[in-house]
Parts: C-alpha cells; structure tokens; sequence
C-alpha cells in the first residue's frame, strides 16, 4: 500500500488548486461553433410565389419524384416543386370541407405516386399524384398532431396525445397508424410528467422529432435530452444521450408559471426545445433545436455521432427545412432570407 | 399529481388565454383612432392586439394576408400591440410575412390616448375615425372582415402600398 507523506498530500492539494484556478482562469470553452465552419454551401433555390402562394410556416419533404413537397401549416396548402423552385402544382386551403385543412402538418408522397397531406387535427387525405382529385379522407384518433412522419407505405408515425385514456395511453406520445387498415397499430414512447410544471410543458411544447434508417425509428422529445430508438412495431431498441452542450435542459421542479400568454411565452423561453431529427447516412444525427424569444424560435443545430458523441453544434442557425435521405444534402432557409421560400442547400464537411 | 390535474390545467389554460372580458367592447364607430401609418385622410385596416390575447395560432394573419394579395390593392395594415415585448409582434409581423406598421404601445398609453382598455379587434379607420369596427370570434367575422377590406380597396387602390414592417 503506498502511504503519502503529509508533505506529498499538502503538495497535491496545491497542485489541485493551482489547477482549478488556472481553469476558472481560462476562458470558458465556447460551446458553440459557426455553422459556416461545418457546412459547405452550394446553390440558392428560391421557391416560386404568387398572388395565391405565399410560404409563411413550411415543413418540407423531398418528393422521391424530384422537388419537395411544401406542407404550409398558415395557408394550409400542399405545394409541389421542382428541384429549381418552379412550382408544378398546390392543393388545399384552410377550411373544414373535402379538400381543406385547419393546421395542415406536412405532405407525403405514397408509392403508389398518390399524396399524402396530414393535418394536424387529426385528418389525413389522400390525393392522386397530381394533387387534382381527393381520392379519401380519414381521421387519425390521436389528438392533436405535433409530428408526422411516413416510415413506409403502410405505415405513417405520428406525434401526438391521446385525449381519452380508452383510446389508450395519454403519456404515450408516438403512434403508428396503419394506412392500409386505417386503424392505429400501436402507441410508444411514454413520458411520465413527474410535476405539474412537467406536464404542462410537455401538454403546450411537446414538440416530437423522428427519423429513419433501414428498420429502426430514431425519436426525439422537446423536453428530452435522448435520442430513443424504436422498431416498426414500437419496440424500445435503445437510447443516446443528446450530448448537446448549449441546450438549456427543461427543470420539471421549475415553478408553473402564470397563466397568462406573456407568462407563458416568457416561461417557455427559459428552457429549450428539440424539435427535429435527422439521420444521416453515416449513421450520425443532426439534431435541431430552438431556444424561443416570445413566439420566435432562435435555432440551434447539434451534430452527434453515432454514440452520441457531440461533433459540433452552432447556434443562431437558420432554419433546416429539410435533408435528402439519398444525398445528405441539407437544405436551409438562406441565411439572412427574410423570408422562408429562399432555401441554399449545404453539405457536412468531412 | 391526481388525475384530474391536465384537465384542470387545460381549463386554467383555456381560461387565462381567453382573455376572457366580458365587458370588454371595441372602440364605436366615430371614435378616434389615429395611428401613424394610417393615412390622415385615407381608409387604412386597424388590428388591436393587447399582449394579454396575442394568439400566434389564431388565423387573423392568415386573413390578414390574404388581403395583402395582390399588394397594389390592399389598405394600409397598422398593428397597435398593446402590452409587453413588442419585438415579439415585430417577429410575428415578420414570420407571417403581412406587411404592416407596427405601433407598439403600453396599456396606459392606449387608454391615455383612446379613451379604454385596449380589445383585440380589428377596425376600418378613415380619416382617423373607426367606421367599423369587427372582433375574433364575431359570428362570421373572416367573411366580414374579407368583405370589409374588399369594400375598402376598391375604393383605394390608388392608395400607397402599405410600408414594410418596423424592426424593433
């Protein structure tokens, strides 16, 4: 057994110090990076507008066709484009009739070339190819929509809660619906609020994030510093930590706040939100998330490796609309655009 | 926690962002309401937005903007909001792509100069004075207030365009 002096022990308590004073000496490590150190731009793309287009709130999705499909959640109206920004064709408009939606979510196209259109009320619609003739509506009894997400033809996630505890598990959050049978096929991803505050957050923020890779789900929660992996049945596969250094993680012992909207929006913007996922073809993520000011989200992106081993993360990002499963081409809203139609694409830079 | 706590917190909610007043009444037709940004002897669209019932998921942008289409056409929009965090309504203004003139005012200034408590409405002023005067939630206040402004235009086309919104 080696016995240190008194000597020897004084001597490493001072090496101690000395090295805890040198540290809160330095000066702190910044946590975030330029996002112009990790991506290389390419090519603006300026999605084409009219007296009847206008993209005010956009969820994009690559059409495997070519071009993007435009889900906009304020004008409630699908919009196809081509790979140059040209519009080819939109339907919907806010309403509560066939062909309307009162807080469309996001489109999708189906293999079959019919288009998916899911509103955030809990309705789906399926359109032919072209977006000309509406071919079914459905209802999707979760709740209200925070995600969806279409892992194949048959099988659509959606984020969301259950109103009623017959249904099934209010706390669940995930749920597959099952296109072909038209019926939920399973819910997953439970989270217990522990305190009221908890709840509330996760009842009026609880964004949702998923994304896919051969047969496994990745998800994430706004309140959740984990990324969760599921199979197509909704079977746990495992979890990564979120090893996002400048997320400002949500305290469910924090106070409820006032429940008044200026209370409400200020509270909400004491912590931080995640609120999409990508998975790229190297198996790492690209993680976004946002820090409110009132209702204007200031975004943050993560880039975690595998394991969950934080690669870099910038701040102040403009917005990630999109990322092409077959290229890793991501696609943002141009920095500086003031306004969300005006995209550049970027690659990571190896 | 009991089981009935998200219901009672969701009835909390619902309540508190109501903004429940039931007392609470626009501005009459012939009141004053002169804002910069509305022309002095022109027709302009007024929204009153107190903080306390500033709602991003109600649809009045969405209406708003729509009658910003075509531009040459449209009134003059001038938002008076009413409360804390005016760079919140800035962002929105922006986000929402409604070209208006922000006039950011605290509730005492509002009632300094108008004479009452500030209520979400939105107005048809000309000269300075409501003519019309319509609130979210009205029966048929979209198709009205579409009305409202389609009469307005075409008796203003001529008029400017209106000014891109204020950065606060």
């Amino acid at each position: 057994m080696i016995r240190l002096s008194p000597a020897c022990v004084l001597i490493v308590a001072l090496a101690a110090c000395r090295g805890e004073r040198a540290d809160a000496a330095a000066a702190p490590r910044e946590v975030f990076t330029p996002l112009d150190a990790h991506v290389a731009w390419g090519r603006t793309l300026t999605l084409e507008e009219n007296d009847d287009v206008v993209n005010v709130l956009v969820r994009a999705t690559p059409d495997p066709r070519g071009g993007f499909l435009v889900a906009d959640e304020q004008e409630n109206q699908v919009r196809r484009y081509d790979a140059n920004g040209r519009l080819l064709f939109t339907f919907g408009r806010r309403g509560q009739g066939p062909r309307e939606f009162v807080s469309l979510n996001r489109a999708f196209r189906l293999a079959s070339g019919d288009l998916l259109a899911v509103d955030a009320a809990s309705h789906a619609a399926v359109f032919d190819s072209a977006g000309a003739e509406l071919e079914r509506t459905f209802r999707v009894s979760v709740g209200q929509l925070k995600m969806a997400y279409l892992l194949n033809d048959s099988l659509l996630l959606l984020g969301a809660q259950i109103q009623d505890p017959r249904q099934g598990d209010p706390d669940a959050h995930l749920h597959l619906w099952d296109l072909r049978a038209n019926r939920l096929a399973g819910s997953f991803f439970t989270v217990r609020p522990t305190t009221d505050a908890h709840r509330f957050a996760a009842n009026t923020a609880g964004l949702m994030g998923a994304a896919r890779r051969g047969d496994t789900v990745a998800a994430v929660f706004a309140l959740s510093d984990t990324i969760r992996l599921f199979d197509f049945a909704g079977r746990p596969l495992g979890t990564i930590p979120l090893r996002a250094q400048g997320l400002r993680r949500f305290d469910p012992a924090m106070r409820m706040p006032r429940m008044d909207l200026v209370s409400v929006r200020e509270w909400i913007g004491s912590f931080s939100l995640i609120s999409d996922l990508w998975w790229l073809r190297d198996g790492s993520f690209l993680v976004q998330y946002q820090d409110r000011e009132g209702p204007e989200p200031k975004w943050r992106l993560v880039h975690l490796a595998r394991d969950g081993r934080r690669l870099f993360e910038s701040k102040d990002t403009p917005l990630l609309v999109a990322v092409d499963p077959a290229t890793d081409t991501l696609w943002f809203v141009r920095p500086g655009s003031p306004t969300p139609n005006v995209w550049a694409s970027a690659r990571l830079r190896g | 926690m009991g089981i009935g706590t998200p219901a009672r917190l969701s009835a909390a909610l619902l309540l508190a962002l109501a903004g429940c007043r039931p007392d609470a009444r626009p501005l009459a037709r012939g009141s004053a309401l002169a804002l910069r940004g509305a022309a002095a002897d022109g027709g302009a669209l007024v929204w009153v937005v107190p903080a306390s019932e500033f709602r991003v998921c109600a649809p009045v942008a969405s209406t708003l903007r729509t009658m910003q289409h075509p531009a040459a056409a449209a009134l003059p929009l001038v938002v008076a909001y009413v409360g804390p965090h005016p760079e919140w309504m800035a962002a929105y203004l922006r986000t929402q792509r409604l070209r208006a003139t922000l006039v950011p005012l605290t509730e005492r200034e509002y009632a300094g100069r108008f004479g009452a408590a500030a209520v979400h409405a939105v107005y048809r002023v000309r000269g300075g004075r409501v003519e019309t005067a319509l609130q979210p939630g009205d029966t048929e206040w979209e198709t009205r207030l579409r009305a409202l402004a389609a009469r307005g235009a075409a008796g203003t086309a001529a008029e400017t365009p209106p000014r891109a919104p204020i950065h606060l």
